[in-house]
């Protein structure tokens, strides 16, 4: 059946002529060329490469909206608005009320990142992975009517759980997830985010060793046990670690969003956590996430 | 095709910047090549160094020889010989103390600028926090 989900608030709007310059400034992707009417998914990442935030980048025209994806919108205006420069003409508008975001997955050839409107509501589709989504905003009250209209048409509502479960069986990053633990892009096959050609911003240097390296020492994995696993490190037995990121119950088992070390990331094999007051964890591997260039 | 209208909405968001007054140095080498880069605008225009957004720490440094603004109100000037240079109090307290120097090879060369409040920098010299 089909589901979809709606969110409120994490949205924040630019305005200003120099609004593409400054997040080109800030972020990992080349977004001075956005043109109008074009979306594009980057990331926020701290001087280590891990990841702060991410956003989905809608050029309106006379104004940019930001949806940050992993809710962390105050720390991102924040940045925004303190590496301003007194040259450029931005300001930085937060959304926490009245807006609201409909993510719904749909299947078939479709052109992505390109914005449609309808009324006040705008919409664009974005690919993570293997899932092509449709991603809706505009005022909330719109939003949850055209809620209303999916779910008559069969579509089920997912709540938080519902979504956190839906992220992890398709290998996305989760907010639940980047709370636990701050991956770099790379990890967590989000390769799509970066432009590997634009230049210096804050985090590019790990992401360009990793990439002239080729080598990544974790790989994301979304892994399937019959008893929860809590977030965090755990040693494996047989040596190595995993790193759970966000753990969600589903019908008759526990899915997880895990880092491993690509040389056990085997999809069908079970690798163990190291045996802790008699007790030890089977945890089946029923994904490997790599970007869908790959 | 915007988000939100005009008005009605939540406003935009503000930090507050401290101003300080600024001291600045410049290595004889930096000087010359100052007086290399201006030419003979010295009394039309001014050499305005300012910190943007950008690099791999965070910030980069900007020099420009612009026009001498007619408002000079929101500017600290300083002066070596005929050459004026300025920066923007918003600037202020991260360009506070710098020290301009020149340095003439062929490849990282120009003017490099040595930063008291920097954290770090980034190995080219231009990128800071």
């Amino acid at each position: 059946m089909r589901s979809h989900y709606v969110r409120s608030g994490d949205i924040s709007v630019l305005i200003g002529d120099d609004s593409r310059s400054l997040l080109h400034s800030v972020s990992t992707q080349h977004l001075e060329d956005l043109s109008e009417g074009e979306t594009q998914t980057c990331c926020i990442l701290d001087a280590n490469g891990r990841i702060e935030d991410r956003l989905l980048v809608w050029n309106l025209g006379d104004q940019i909206a930001l949806t940050h994806m992993m809710g962390r919108a105050a720390s991102t205006r924040e940045l925004l608005v303190r590496s301003r420069s007194w040259k450029q003409n931005v300001d930085v508008i937060p959304l926490d009320e009245g807006f609201s975001l409909l993510f719904r997955e749909i299947e078939g050839d479709h052109v992505i990142n390109h914005v449609e409107q309808k009324g006040s509501v705008h919409s664009t589709i974005v690919r993570s992975l293997e899932t092509l989504e449709m991603v809706y905003l505009g005022p909330s009250q719109d939003i949850e009517i055209l809620s209303k209209d999916f779910i008559e048409q069969g579509s089920n509502l997912r709540d938080s759980i519902d979504e956190d479960l839906y992220r992890i069986k398709r290998g996305h990053l989760t907010s639940s997830g980047l709370e636990q633990h701050r991956p770099i892009p790379l990890e967590v096959a989000l390769d799509s985010d970066i432009s590997f050609t634009k230049g210096c911003y804050i985090g590019q240097e790990m992401i360009a060793r990793l990439d002239a390296r080729g080598a990544l020492a974790r790989t994301s994995v979304t892994v399937e046990t019959d008893t929860e696993i809590p977030p965090g490190s755990q040693s494996l037995a047989g040596g190595g670690r995993i790193i759970v990121m966000s753990s969600v119950e589903g019908n008759d088992s526990w899915w997880s969003a895990c880092l491993v070390h690509p040389d056990v990331a085997h999809v069908g094999s079970s690798l163990h956590t190291k045996q802790l007051e008699g007790t030890s964890v089977e945890l089946n591997i029923r994904n490997r996430w790599k970007p869908s260039s790959d | 095709m915007g988000l939100i209208e005009s008005d009605g909405f939540s406003l935009p968001m503000a930090v507050q910047v401290e101003v300080v007054e600024a001291t600045l140095d410049a290595t004889d080498s930096a000087k010359e090549a100052m007086i290399g880069a201006m030419g003979s605008d010295t009394g039309t225009h001014v050499l305005m160094v300012s910190v943007e957004a950008g690099g791999c720490s965070g910030h980069m440094y900007d020099m420009q020889i612009i026009e001498r603004p007619d408002d000079m109100s929101s500017f600290q000037s300083f002066q070596f010989g005929d050459i004026t240079l300025l920066i923007h109090n918003k600037d202020s307290t991260l360009l506070n103390g710098i020290r301009i120097d020149y340095r003439d090879t062929l490849l990282g060369g120009g003017f490099q600028i040595e930063n008291p409040n920097a954290d770090k920098s980034c190995g080219c010299g231009q990128s800071f926090s």
